[in-house]
């Protein structure tokens, strides 16, 4: 009925053919496309699709099997390390084990690590088998000069049938460029008779990022089940990607390339990269640009500039008539902002009609014989970066070969790439206003990104720093040195946060365009490497302000703008980031903490920073775990060594071992001791210097951390974390509270409190929030933390140090405003949100010390200030998780809210209870 | 002591003020507050078809905003359609719960088949009468005097159908023939007239050169204008009216029921005056009862209204009277000019 057929195997190709491929799964159809361009050819090759793989039949294999078959490879896409070959492959070979004239059978893996497989790899295997002596246990989609298994990989040719369109689309992630072409697709899809295939591609960063948006459209059905690779329209739909991205890659010979420019055609012409410059002229491209950056401001749709460049594909792309185009689009608009009123409506369609303001460039000829000179290695930039991590960044990652990653085999990164990235991608960023700071540097202990930082500065920094750089006399313990509140223009995401939480009676800190900032970015790297951080002016440990002198161990991650979870994370690597381990759970933490190739945990100038894993939900706890149990053997070794040899070396190395072993269980003083134990060693003719220096790395005492949101603490990974608190041992969680599953995509969790819009709650969520803390304080013997930074700086600041110094395990369970929160005010005020949060009793901070109690102490502390509840339903109604169940389910709302509000007092009331408890009794 | 109590569209309140359509009694403790400072009714706010349609489409765009930002989060909230008007109607019912004054609700539509599906939905809350607020400002140039009033004789007559509680007219003055579209309503079997409404006034802020929207209460002493169209309505259509549009204090209150009034609304004063004002007028009104020997309102209701009045031409020539029966001198003399 369907056209499907349902046999456990099926053959495709020459009915004589020689050389056949085995294969399961989306791959089949680009083998079919490739297959149907090879016998036009006049080749002999097909495909046998395994449609049911278990139970595994003989006799229906044989049934399609062509008798002319000489030559097999089989396709799986797994890596079964140490097996004989892969699942498929052994089936295969088994099926004619001791059959005469069975065929020669090779296997391949192809598309791990997501790669694409294109009709050129496809071929590549087909040309495998055509060799003499077929190479077996092959790969493609990848270079592999290391162990030289892969195919040869040939340039992407096109392969869909005649009269297929195929178009990429360059956007950034909030501009529009997805919706839009969603919208083409829809159009395009439902008016004519042709068929429709998108496909959108994303980075890992959660803003700011790249999208590529794949459409292809035809009179015949798409079977192309990979990326475009050679299209015959591109779109740039963000002027700064002109000199960034190789758009123009695989692009068919007269195709078309769309630009947004902000320039004029000679100006324009000016800034096409030479590469481009070359490819434009050789496949005669057509160019044309159309600025609908101004378009968009003009007719007041601020920065969607979406409609304006879908109407001007429809307009060049002629995909379908013009007219239709122009119709359906004013439809959707019509369908998605009539209610809005005709303002809203007439502004859009002026979008549409205004996309015609296209203008053609003509290409001169003599591009052609422009030379392109290669790339030369930059001396200040690490070679890592710059044959890893740019490339990576400018999607030509699946061009690395194997040895780009020789030495890197444990799946090690360098930390710090993100500080090369310099993404720019923030509007308005802060501009420092000297007079007005009163040096509290509250704006650099909530940046989530770390872009903006103080520095304190000797006579002879000042003297040598970039002209015009203004700088004030330092307060109190400051006032030797010159202070400077540093912005990095370029890391920045233009949140506002700083400017909001900035206390001055006039602010400190304003937003500014982007690009009136740029020379701040020479006098963030003079602060940054020239000037340091110098924390031991002022003691870091004694208070938010000391603290922001120090380096943040952090920076620049793709989290969003704005994000409430990174401030947390930030202050802990400028307490502890040199000597940490931080073992991450699965999640939003764990995508900007690392996401190949960004690590924007970092190194000091001594080269010490916080050492970063990623485990998954289900054991991350355990995973940390693991780590402190590993370091605490290797200094127990260290212990044992030094013990053994105690009178046999020198009598100062003697002392300094005692000393370290007399510290090794505290951590600043471990440091200290550990020092002079490298000191020692320098002069130590015995043995054991060796082998203590083999584990120099073990010294100092490491601050063992492990980070994850809710849906792994609450949930996934709950088993495993009451595991490793209950077994006592010396581990600091911190868990981002965002009560939700913020980097699938907003599922319900158990710490989503009830009446919060979720997915798996649409209805409102219905079950009371976990209280996690409460369950952890059980023990007894665990420090408990509940914390809002936006709600009080100072108590978060005494957490994390009470946490790290508490000899045993430490839960600190941090209130994080999320996009996923919706928040009214945007994601400017986190902040703000966060204290609000408190305020009106919706979370309560407070903490636990089991070592008070021990001091005959109450161990509970109750750190909020009785709740504002005539607050509670307005801070309900501010955030759309909430605000949207009224609008949906209004009668269940007003319930649910109640609910909200009812079990809000009853936590309260419980931890007022335990902070007022007699504890002599 | 005088009998305040009053029939207003066959309901019975224990005096003529109402508290008219606004914000102010949305919440339940400004309802209790509002009657305890002796309320005769509350017209509960208007439940506009517009702003379900700008709310739903707002909702949309809550949704939406962090939409196709990351493949992991291509959406972060589920599909949620806006439920139109249960908001609304959930928290009428719930005013009409705690209300012990009769509570009218009031309705606003765009589409003849949503004026009859709000009405009947907001008849179903079990509120006491309905408010049809004709609030419309015309828009187009060609659309004619006579298809506007057509449309929303209409709109009267479906609603009339479809509901049985009492229904009163909420209208602006802003008619050809306003006493004519009165009485063609009138025929429809409506109960009571709302005399009138205050339109929509965008400003124009000259500093900056741009359109503002300032929150538009009305004047003390911009009753006038419903003043004289009750006064030439009164006893000539069957239907009851209420006064409103800048009644501010008792002798407002007082004279609108002169001219014919069944009840008067207040909104203005009490945004200004708080709900003590209401004490205040009912004290006033009393006092002049008292001094006037009226005991009840009947006494003197419509007494100054055109049909009662002595000087039949009074009403017909009102705009004119200071310049007819007085000089030009008189008057500039009068504003020391």
């Amino acid at each position: 009925m369907t056209g499907r057929e349902y046999h456990p195997f099926t053959y495709y190709g020459a009915k004589d053919a020689e050389n056949i491929i085995v294969a399961m799964g989306s791959v089949t159809s680009t083998i079919k496309e490739v297959i149907d361009y090879k016998i036009a050819q006049g080749e002999k090759i097909g495909l046998i699709s395994v449609h049911l793989y278990r139970p595994f039949s003989e006799k229906y294999f044989m049934k399609v099997l062509p008798k002319s078959v000489k030559r097999i490879a089989v396709l799986d896409r797994t890596k079964e390390p140490g097996a004989n070959g892969e699942p498929l492959y052994l089936d295969i070979r088994d099926l004619f084990y001791g059959k005469d004239k069975a065929p020669i059978i090779v296997g391949g893996r192809y598309g791990l690590s997501s790669k694409d497989t294109t009709p050129a790899q496809i071929i590549s295997v087909y040309n495998n088998l055509a060799l003499p002596e077929p190479k077996n246990h092959f790969t493609i989609s990848i270079v592999d000069d290391v162990t030289f298994l892969s195919l040869p990989l040939l340039p992407e040719i096109s392969v869909v049938p005649k009269g297929t369109f195929e178009g990429k689309f360059y956007g950034l992630g909030s501009d529009g460029t997805v919706g839009a072409n969603k919208n083409s697709i829809k159009i395009i899809g439902d008016n004519t008779d042709k068929y429709a295939q998108a496909y959108f591609a994303y980075d890992s960063k959660k803003s700011g990022g790249i999208t590529v948006s794949h459409l292809r459209f035809g009179d015949q059905p798409i079977r192309s089940s990979y990326l475009v690779g050679t299209p015959d329209f591109v779109a740039c739909h963000v002027p700064a990607y002109l000199d960034k991205y190789e758009m123009l890659r695989g692009i068919k010979k007269g195709g078309t390339f769309l630009l947004n420019s902000i320039w004029d055609a000679e100006e324009t012409k000016k800034r096409f990269p030479d590469d481009m410059k070359k490819i434009l002229a050789e496949k005669e491209i057509k160019v044309y640009i159309i600025n609908a950056t101004k378009i968009a401001e003009e007719i007041g749709l601020g920065n969607r500039t979406n409609t304006i460049m879908q109407a001007a594909f429809f307009k060049i792309a002629n995909v379908i008539p013009y007219e239709l185009a122009e119709t359906q689009m004013k439809k959707a608009i019509v369908k998605s902002f009539g209610r809005k009123g005709e303002e809203v409506v007439a502004m859009n369609k002026a979008a549409v009609d205004r996309g015609g303001e296209l203008e053609q460039i003509t290409i001169p000829a003599d591009w052609k014989k422009i030379v392109v000179k290669p790339a030369e290695l930059k001396k200040d930039i690490p070679e890592f970066i710059q044959k890893v991590v740019e490339p990576i960044n400018l999607q030509k990652g699946d061009d690395l070969p194997v040895s780009a990653f020789l030495n890197r085999e444990d799946g090690t990164f360098p930390a710090g790439t993100t500080a090369f990235e310099k993404r720019g991608i923030a509007v308005h960023v802060p501009e420092w206003i000297s007079e007005n700071c009163i040096q509290c540097n509250q704006c650099a202990y909530v940046c989530p990104h770390a872009v903006i930082r103080p520095f304190l500065l000797t006579a002879e920094e000042v003297k040598n720093a970039p002209a015009g750089t203004v700088t004030i006399t330092g307060t109190g313990g400051t006032k030797e040195y010159q202070f400077r509140m540093q912005v990095s223009p370029l890391d920045c995401t233009g949140c506002g946060n700083c400017v909001d939480v900035c206390p001055a009676k006039t602010k400190a800190l304003v937003m500014k365009p982007l690009e009136s900032q740029l020379a701040e970015d020479a006098r963030f790297d003079y602060m940054h490497k020239k000037v340091g951080y110098k924390d031991t002016v002022l003691d870091k440990n004694k208070s938010v302000k000391n603290s922001q002198f120090a380096q943040p161990l952090f920076e620049f991650s793709g989290a969003c703008a704005g994000c409430g979870e990174t401030p947390y994370i930030k202050t802990i690597t400028q307490l502890f980031g040199d000597r940490m381990m931080v073992a991450n759970a699965t999640g939003c933490s764990s995508i900007y903490g690392g996401s190949a190739p960004s690590t924007p945990y970092c190194m000091n100038k001594e080269g010490h920073g916080p050492a970063w894993a990623n485990s998954l939900f289900e054991d991350n706890a355990e995973y940390g775990l693991g780590m402190l149990v590993g370091v605490d053997k290797m200094r127990q070794r260290i212990h044992e060594k030094m013990t053994a040899v105690m009178n046999d070396v020198a009598p100062e190395t003697k002392v300094v071992f005692q000393e370290w072993i007399d510290n090794m269980a505290n951590s600043e003083a471990s440091k200290v001791a550990s020092e002079k134990v490298l000191a020692a060693l320098k002069k130590e003719k015995h043995p054991v210097t060796k082998d203590i220096l083999d584990l120099k790395q073990y010294l100092v005492k490491k601050s063992q951390w492990i980070f994850g949101g809710d849906g792994w603490a609450y949930d996934i990974g709950y088993g495993g974390l009451d595991h490793v608190l209950a077994s006592g041992k010396d581990v600091n969680v911190l868990v981002l509270d965002t009560e939700v599953y913020s980097n699938t995509g907003g599922q319900a969790s158990k710490s989503t409190p009830v009446g919060a819009v979720a997915k798996f709650a649409a209805a409102g969520m219905r079950t009371r929030k976990k209280d996690l803390g409460m369950m952890a304080m059980s023990y007894g013997y665990v420090y408990v933390a509940q914390v809002s930074m936006g709600a009080s700086q100072n108590q978060y600041f005494k957490a994390i140090k009470e946490a790290e110094e508490y000899p045993g395990p430490s839960l600190i369970i941090a209130y994080a405003p999320c996009i996923n929160h919706g928040l009214n005010v945007g994601m400017g005020k986190t902040q703000h949100e966060a204290k609000l949060a408190v305020e009106c009793g919706y979370w309560h901070n407070y903490r636990f010390n089991p070592l008070l109690e021990a001091q005959g102490k109450n161990p509970f502390e109750l750190d909020s200030a009785e709740p504002n509840w005539n607050k509670f339903q307005e801070f309900l109604m501010s955030e759309v998780r909430y605000s949207s169940l009224s609008k949906s389910f209004p009668q269940e709302a007003v319930e649910l809210f109640k609910r909200a509000e009812d079990d809000a007092k009853w936590r309260y009331n419980g931890y007022k209870r335990l902070a007022s408890r007699d504890i002599s009794k | 002591m005088v009998d305040l109590t009053t029939t207003y569209m066959g309901l019975k309140l224990k005096n003529p003020l109402i508290a008219g359509s606004s914000n102010l009694a949305l919440n339940p403790e400004n309802i209790k507050a509002i009657e305890n400072a002796g309320i005769g009714a509350i017209v509960y706010k208007s439940l506009f078809e517009e702003q379900i349609n700008f709310e739903s489409a707002n909702l949309q765009d809550d949704l939406s905003f962090y939409d196709d930002r990351n493949a992991e989060m291509i959406k972060i909230f589920p599909h949620m359609e806006h439920s139109g008007p249960k908001e609304f109607l959930s928290k009428l019912k719930n005013a009409k719960s705690i209300a012990t004054v009769p509570l009218i609700a009031s309705v606003n539509a765009i589409y003849k088949e949503s004026w009859e599906e709000y009405a009947k939905l907001i008849e179903e809350t079990g509120v006491d009468a309905l408010e049809i607020n004709l609030y419309n400002v015309p828009k187009k140039m060609d659309l004619t005097a006579q298809k506007y009033e057509e449309h929303q004789l209409d709109v009267v007559k479906t609603i009339r159908k479809t509901v049985k509680i009492p229904v009163a007219i909420k209208l602006s003055p802003y008619y050809s023939n306003t006493l004519n579209f009165v009485s063609e309503l009138d025929k429809l079997n409506v109960n009571g007239f709302v005399l009138f409404n205050r339109l929509f006034e965008p400003e124009i802020d000259i500093e900056n050169e741009k359109n503002v929207f300032p929150f538009n209460l009305s004047n003390k002493g911009d009753y006038k204008t419903s003043l004289r169209y009750t006064g030439l309505l009164y006893g000539n259509i069957k239907s009851d009216i209420s006064g409103a549009s800048g009644v501010y204090d008792g002798e407002d209150a007082i004279k609108m029921i002169l001219a014919g009034a069944n009840t008067v609304q207040i909104v203005s004063t009490l945004y200004k005056n708080k709900f003590e004002q209401i004490n205040k007028i009912l004290d006033e009104l009393k006092f002049w009862m008292d001094k006037k020997g009226y005991k009840s309102l009947n006494d003197f209701r419509g007494k100054l209204s055109r049909k009662n009045a002595k000087d039949p031409f009074v009403y017909l020539r009102a705009q004119y009277v200071d310049l007819l029966l007085n000089s030009s001198e008189t008057i500039l003399k009068k504003y020391q000019i």
